[in-house]
């Protein structure tokens, strides 16, 4: 006996299901740690991140296929869910406390003339957008161009955002 | 602390200094999604009634063939099954229809089961003997499409969309489509085409006229977050400043100083082959396509040909 088997798109489509599932899961193992630190540093708050990372991730395994860069959104749209939550709660009023494992952090490091809890303090002082370049620059590694595509803008205006960043910042530092 | 006069650099270097604490933090330890959602490590098993004994060898077959193409069954669908007396006991010529679903995917909708079509071709058969031919239409649920727990603070999740959805869902509903079909060649004769730059309310703009043919949005949909026991809506951001009118409709970003505005708002209810006008600050021709884009949502307009 001899079976044919025909094959219809559908099928294809749900095969290609777990091959994206394998994809973001790729991009989970390579790029969740640095994510997570990035997110902690956009926010300073550690169960901030991780929520915006699981609910980053939960999203992207349940888009599946319409995903055409995973990592790309994967950031893009971590860096928004976490600051739609950071927004939420300046509209409720809620404070936003330097978490403790930065405080837990900042004890074992040795800035002796500015301390890494100040230092993210000032990071919080940084508007959303110009934060995010500072972060997604130094925690995620990212070039300008790259951070540009990510934020949805271009290479210019982040390095023009890069470099208030670092006015502000060293004007804080200076002041210490 | 007063840094040199080499401000730039040193600022550079300090701030790569601080960051490099943030090595010493880890995240709460898990190493892979399937960690992160509980997601099942090995796919449930096959169901088959009793009911399926006289086809029990077509059937086995059939299953081994679905579990090569790495698909799990959990609907099976005779719909035609025409065995002469040669191969088995079903009665010569006698064309047996059986439909049988299991009852734990009964919800879901029919149009995104996908479908494998198993025809099976008996050898040696005579010109007098009864149709050898045997075909059996198994649907077969998705087994790459996870239940997945949602996370503590979620309480929704978005499905997979099916390859047939032709509209952007509202972020706030559970099947946000970020994808509409191309139009069809029928429709996009119907429409005619304006490209225009202007100046408006909006800055300098680009307006462009045509036959919708595709809408794409990568925007975060809607979260829906349970807080002391309330479920309540919370958008997830665009980038500041998107916009992107649609026949009228502004389509914007929780950045607007408009209160009644602020709210992600993405095309919905685009439907390929419309003839639209569009307005945004930026705009892509391909060939006689243009891509007219925000920051995360993009249509394409077909121009007539």
């Amino acid at each position: 006996m001899e079976f044919l088997i025909t094959y219809r798109p559908e099928v294809e489509q749900a095969s290609s299901g777990r091959m994206e599932m394998e994809r973001v899961e790729a991009v989970y193992r390579e790029h969740h740690v640095r994510l997570w630190r990035s997110l902690l540093a956009y926010t300073g708050d550690a169960d901030l991140a991780s929520e915006a990372a699981a609910e980053t991730f939960s999203q992207a395994v349940a888009r599946g296929t319409e995903l055409r860069d995973p990592a790309a959104w994967i950031w893009r749209s971590a860096f928004k869910i976490a600051g739609g939550i950071m927004s939420e709660r300046r509209a409720r009023s809620e404070d936003q406390p330097i978490d403790e494992v930065l405080d837990l952090v900042a004890g074992e490091m040795s800035f002796s003339t500015f301390p890494l809890v100040e230092f993210v303090d000032s990071l919080m002082d940084l508007p959303n957008q110009r934060r995010a370049v500072v972060v997604l620059r130094y925690a995620g590694g990212f070039s300008a161009p790259e951070i540009a595509e990510l934020l949805g803008t271009s290479a210019n205006t982040v390095r023009v955002q890069l470099h208030r960043a670092h006015g502000q910042l060293r004007e804080r530092i200076e002041q210490t | 602390m007063t840094l040199g006069p080499d401000g730039e650099n040193d600022i550079d270097e300090l701030i790569a200094e601080y960051f490099s604490a943030f090595d010493r933090v880890t995240p709460p330890s898990v190493e892979s999604l399937r960690d992160l959602y509980r997601l099942p490590t090995k796919e449930p098993k096959q169901q088959v009634s009793a009911g399926w004994s006289r086809a029990g060898l077509l059937l086995a077959t059939a299953a081994v063939a679905l579990v090569l193409v790495g698909l799990v069954p959990s609907v099976l669908n005779l719909t035609q099954n025409k065995i002469g007396p040669a191969n088995n006991s079903t009665r010569p010529g006698g064309g047996e229809s059986l439909n049988r679903s299991l009852p734990d995917d009964l919800d879901s909708p029919q149009a995104s089961r996908p479908v494998v079509e198993v025809t099976a071709v008996a050898a040696g058969g005579g010109p007098d003997e009864p149709s050898t031919t045997s075909t059996m239409s198994s649907t077969v649920s998705d087994g790459a499409e996870p239940q997945l727990p949602p996370p503590a603070s979620q309480t929704t999740l978005a499905p997979q969309s099916t390859s047939e959805s032709t509209s952007i869902a509202a972020a706030a509903t559970p099947t946000p489509t970020t994808e509409a079909k191309l139009a069809s060649p029928t429709t996009a004769s119907s429409g005619n085409e304006e490209f225009r730059t202007s100046s408006s309310m909006h800055g300098n703009t680009i307006t462009v006229r045509g036959v919708l043919a595709e809408v794409h949005t990568d925007c975060v949909s809607r979260r829906t977050l349970s807080t002391d026991g309330t479920i309540e809506s919370h958008p997830a951001l665009c980038n500041a400043g998107s916009w992107i009118i649609i026949d009228g409709i502004v389509y914007q970003t929780a950045s607007s100083p408009d209160e009644t505005k602020q709210f992600d708002r993405h095309p919905e209810g685009l439907v390929p082959g419309m003839v639209v006008s569009v307005v945004a600050r930026r705009v892509a021709k391909q060939g006689t396509r243009y891509v007219v884009s925000c920051a995360d949502c993009r249509v394409v307009v077909q121009s007539n040909p």
